[in-house]
């Protein structure tokens, strides 16, 4: 745009320099590449003026639309405008009066009347100098006259050079050279042309001629008539006619020259005075416009090369408030908008790079942040943070599940409020109060407390800790569910127990069987009949319950012992059924559920045996009282383990032991040991396998067993 | 009657299985001799080379 705009202000100030010189030519009006030029300058006018409507239209445009940058344009546009538009038209003003004036002043009459002086002056002069030749011309053709004929020549030389005329001719009639005398032969004018023989015979007659070096030439033509007397020749009655030639002094001739033409041109310009007057004011204008037009023009480009940079600047700011460090301004120059280009590109540039490490922190403190919440959440141990208030700030899935939160979001609740039932973890709370009362700064608590009643007794370890914050102190307290490690601890000292007992009873037994025997032995012989069967009866009794308590003793034994497994492959189904042949003969339906294909297990077959025979015995015993008792029992395959669900319509376990039934010496049964289901749980647990009973609805007992497929290596 | 006597020896820490096993033992017609341990039934040189 700005290529355009210049170069057509460029060819329009070129043709105003070609129609200023023409204008210095004379013949304006008539002047054909004159007006040629003065049209195409209008066009140049109206290129340039509607280029600028354009421009104006366009950055009004851009205002409206506020592009950065465009106001600031149109504000350098309009300065540059008056700056130029003002000095311009003072000028122009003040040109179009001294113009007219000066015009005006051309045409005074004291001007003109005195060029009509100077031309009238040449005239009178040559008037003159006309009359003078007329009158010598007269005095010669008298003299010549009034001699006789043959002296005519030395007459006519005698005269010519008496009154110093540089040529007289005699011509006769016919216009044949009668007599010729000339001070500087080389003149050549000694012809007479016929008009001229006519008209000197009505009298003489003197002019002024132009000659071909442009010299005025004096001529006079007078007619001879001889008189009679002095003839001696027959002339009489026949003329001559003398023509006398004189060129006009140059001096004069040049003025007059000079006069004439300078008055023809001045009646001219008198004519074409007012055109005149249109035409410089019209070329005035045409200059004025082209240099305001070009001038505004020039003054868009410069005003855009000056917001170039600054509306860059800005859009590049707008960028980097939305967040776009990617701009980078190209470089302008060297001046200060150059200087503060480049700050501006390295200020994006830093900013960009502090924005890009901020970002990549923030990243990794989020992702720290999400392990640590992951980890948290994921974390067994229930992990409460609270601030010196007991309001909640922190708490991990586990430990809502342990304190049984109201809702699902309680932060900044106060823990007391959290915790719905109140009663049960009253313990912990007078723990936390008592010691957040204490002066002493707290530093790693440690606590167990049993929490709830006895049928939902839980064992907790509560560790309490300080960590001073910016924000103020927090307490961590971590509070670890130990109800199962509590568990695994009673059975390993119930093991133990079993264990001596089993060793304690055992030692008596065997002496008071032999001894019982021995008395049976020794003293039946001696008695009578009644002694002999009341001995016999005790005896009897003595040895029963003894072995009785072998047996019980040898449960204990196999309870405490050491596990050993010895795996072999094998299909459990098989086992399944092997076993429930035995208790096909009883009253009590066996129904099976087996999928097609059952995967074959590592799994120790004698221990399996005592596992299966164990739940048959505890269902037989709950179905005693049964009408229709029934064993469903389901296998189901996956791929990494195999499910085992026995299903009973028997009266159930007591919800009184359902809790404790792994442990031994826990029995509903009037006659049960209480060791079964222990040894059961403890064979599965060396399995790496999983159990869990439960009461069905309406009544029964079911037992699901999940055995890996994988042998777990345990340790 | 002059049937060889068989020497027995007992073994036990119990001392009532020890009793009541010579008790029953010598009614049998055994000769019995008693130890708690072995130290001490190495003491009881009944038998050469046991």
């Amino acid at each position: 745009m700005k290529y355009l705009i210049t170069s057509v202000a460029v060819i329009g100030l070129g043709f105003l320099i070609l129609l200023a010189q023409s204008l210095s030519n004379t013949d304006l009006v008539s002047n054909d590449t004159f007006i040629v030029l003065l049209v195409i300058s209008i066009a140049f006018v109206v290129c340039l003026f509607l280029l600028i409507i354009f421009q104006v239209f366009k950055l009004l445009q851009s205002v409206r639309k506020e592009i950065t940058g465009s106001k600031l344009t149109l504000r350098l546009v309009i300065s540059f405008g008056l700056m130029v538009l003002i000095p311009v038209s003072i000028v122009y003003l003040v040109s179009v009066n001294f113009l007219t004036k000066s015009i005006e002043s051309w045409f005074d009459v004291r001007v003109e009347s005195a060029l009509e002086g100077g031309l009238n002056l040449g005239q009178k002069t040559i008037d003159i100098l006309i009359d003078d030749i007329e009158l010598k011309g007269k005095s010669i053709a008298y003299a010549i006259a009034n001699k006789p004929y043959e002296k005519r020549e030395d007459i006519l030389i005698d005269l010519r050079e008496k009154f110093s005329i540089s040529s007289a001719v005699l011509y006769k009639n016919d216009g044949s050279i009668s007599a010729i005398s000339e001070s500087n032969p080389t003149i050549k004018s000694t012809t007479i042309s016929l008009e001229d023989i006519r008209r000197v015979q009505n009298g003489y007659f003197g002019r002024i001629e132009e000659t071909k070096n442009k010299n005025l030439l004096l001529k006079a033509f007078i007619p001879i008539f001889y008189n009679d007397k002095n003839q001696t020749i027959d002339l009489i009655g026949s003329e001559e006619i003398l023509m006398l030639s004189q060129p006009v002094p140059e001096s004069i001739s040049n003025m007059a020259i000079s006069v004439e033409s300078v008055f023809e041109e001045y009646q001219q310009l008198r004519y074409s005075r007012n055109s005149l007057k249109i035409i410089y004011t019209l070329t005035l204008t045409i200059v004025l416009m082209l240099a305001i037009l070009t001038s505004v023009a020039i003054s868009f480009v410069l005003s855009r090369r000056f917001t170039r940079p600054l509306s860059l600047l800005s859009e590049a700011t707008n960028q980097i408030a939305k967040g776009n460090y990617k701009k980078i301004i190209p470089e302008v120059g060297k001046d200060e908008l150059g200087i503060l280009v480049k700050s501006f590109n390295s200020m994006t540039y830093q900013l960009d790079t502090a924005t890009k490490n901020s970002k990549k922190n923030r990243k990794r403190l989020e992702e720290a942040r999400a392990f640590l919440d992951a980890t948290l959440t994921n974390l067994a141990t229930s992990i409460v943070v609270i601030d010196k208030n007991i309001n909640i700030k922190l708490y991990n899935k586990s430990a809502a599940k342990l304190l049984n939160f109201k809702l699902s979001n309680m932060v900044g609740e106060n823990l007391k409020n959290a915790v719905k039932d109140m009663q049960k973890f009253q313990t912990i709370f007078n723990f936390i109060e008592e010691s957040l009362g204490k002066k002493n700064k707290i530093t790693d608590i440690s606590k167990e407390i049993v929490i709830g009643s006895k049928e939902d007794e839980k064992t907790l370890i509560l560790k309490l800790s300080a960590l001073d914050e910016s924000s103020g102190i927090s307490y961590i307290i971590v509070l670890e569910d130990i109800s199962t490690v509590a568990k695994a601890q009673r059975q390993i000292a119930w093991s133990e127990i079993a264990r001596r007992l089993a060793h304690e009873i055992k030692n008596p037994l065997t002496p008071i069987q032999l001894s019982a025997e021995r008395v049976q032995n020794k003293i039946i012989g001696k008695l009578n009949e009644a002694d002999k069967e009341l001995l016999n009866k005790s005896t009897n009794t003595i040895i029963k319950q003894v072995d009785a308590l072998k047996l019980m003793v040898n449960e204990f034994a196999e309870y405490s012992r050491t596990p050993s497994v010895v795996r072999k492959s094998i299909n459990i189904a098989e086992l399944i059924d092997e076993i429930s042949y035995l208790y096909s003969d009883q009253n009590i339906e066996i129904k099976k559920n087996y999928p097609k294909k059952i995967k074959e297990i590592k799994i120790d077959e004698n221990k399996f045996r005592q596992v299966i025979i164990n739940i048959f015995d505890n269902s037989k015993a709950a179905t005693e009282k049964i009408k229709n008792p029934k064993i469903l029992i389901t296998v189901k395959n996956n791929k990494n383990f195999i499910m085992l669900k026995f299903e009973d319509n028997g009266i159930g376990i007591p919800t009184e032991i359902i809790d404790k039934i792994y442990e031994p010496y826990v029995t509903s049964k009037k006659t049960g040991t209480g060791l079964g289901l222990a040894i059961v749980n403890k064979i599965i647990e060396e399995h790496s396998g999983d159990i869990e009973i439960k009461n069905t609805k309406p009544n029964g007992v079911c037992i699901l067993i999940t055995l890996p497929l994988m042998e777990i290596k345990n340790g | 009657m002059d049937k060889v006597r068989i020497k027995l020896l007992i073994i036990d820490d119990e001392k009532d299985i020890r009793d009541s096993l010579k008790d029953i033992l010598i009614d049998e017609g055994y000769e019995i001799h008693l130890a708690e341990n072995a130290l001490e039934a190495k003491k009881i040189k009944v038998i050469p080379n046991f």
